[in-house]
């Protein structure tokens, strides 16, 4: 028995996917964002069909934050939104910009008169900034 | 550089406040022309330009570089549209003093980095463009903006300070990444 499940816990990663599949023992894949360390009823939401439910036929909302003359619009109140919300930039300038987590969380380069989107993850408050213009800043809150 | 530039603005801030024949608009403004702002602003960043193409020639450290990949595309986009402008007005920039000045000294600062390689060059640039951008900043905002007649060229001052104040910060950060 263990063998067999030594052999299905390495499968993923030997490339043995597509076997797992046939034998209708597809694995899952858990994002990160679902596990949460220290609460005991957190795995058994993540795990639960329901919650996976939920997560696959809410489509997330998308936020836009549009850049123009070197400012993000959202500023200084920031966007409100939801855990597993997009927030998209729109820029208007000649300029390219960049979106920058000041934690860490992400780094995007958006060019000029293009767009780039992020998914919000995490709950908590996330102030940004442009790389290439530190004036520029922005902020991000997210609720569960 | 920092010197010259300094020069140059002093130049420009005499001519504003107490010689008018040098700069005058009119006996009654003795601030810059907009035909010589255009100019001053042109040949700012044009000077900027020049030294981040040699810097992306000369250093292989990846943030001076995508500071300087930064400096070529904000200036070039910032010169494009007031050229555009001067086009529309149907306004010629005129050299002048701070021009001149401006440009002697930055050539004398290309020599000067010419010289050095590898840090110490990335060094002498992010200084160089931590004073520049700080001494023109302050030309841009004192002297050229409250000094410019026209609406448009005033608007496209202040849009462009806002990016300068930018490359500000952003050299400040990478200066302190190159120490």
């Amino acid at each position: 028995m263990w063998i067999l499940a030594t052999a299905i816990a390495l499968a993923p990663a030997l490339g043995f996917t597509s076997i797992l599949q046939a034998a209708g023992l597809r694995p899952r894949r858990i994002p990160p964002y679902e596990l949460t360390r220290g609460d005991p009823a957190a795995p058994l939401r993540s795990f639960g069909l329901a919650s996976h439910r939920s997560l696959a036929t809410q489509k997330p909302k998308v936020h836009t934050v549009v850049i123009d003359k070197a400012a993000f619009s959202d500023t200084p109140a920031g966007v409100k939104i939801s855990a597993g919300d997009i927030v998209e930039w729109v820029n208007l300038d000649i300029f390219d910009h960049t979106t920058t987590s000041k934690a860490g969380g992400w780094d995007v380069v958006i060019p000029a008169g293009k767009k780039a989107r992020v998914t919000m993850k995490t709950a908590g408050t996330f102030d940004y900034f442009c790389k290439y213009h530190p004036n520029m800043t922005g902020r991000v809150a997210v609720v569960k | 550089m920092f010197r010259h530039i300094s020069a140059a603005v002093a130049v420009l801030a005499v001519s504003a406040f107490s010689h008018p024949g040098v700069l005058a608009r009119s006996s009654t403004n003795a601030g810059p022309t907009d035909p010589q702002i255009a100019h001053i602003a042109y040949t700012a960043g044009q000077i900027d330009i020049e030294a981040a193409e040699m810097a992306l020639k000369m250093s292989k450290n990846k943030d001076v570089r995508a500071f300087a990949e930064s400096m070529v595309k904000d200036h070039k986009a910032v010169n494009k549209l007031a050229l555009d402008l001067c086009k529309r007005l149907g306004v010629t920039p005129e050299d002048n003093d701070t021009s001149k000045s401006l440009a002697k000294g930055a050539a004398a600062k290309r020599a000067e980095l010419a010289k050095l390689s590898g840090a110490a060059f990335d060094k002498a640039y992010m200084e160089n463009e931590v004073a520049y951008h700080k001494t023109v900043n302050g030309a841009v905002e004192t002297v050229l903006i409250p000094s410019s007649s026209n609406a448009e060229l005033k608007a496209l001052l202040q849009q462009g300070l806002k990016i300068f104040q930018g490359h500000q910060q952003h050299a400040e950060h990478t200066a302190s990444l190159v120490k």
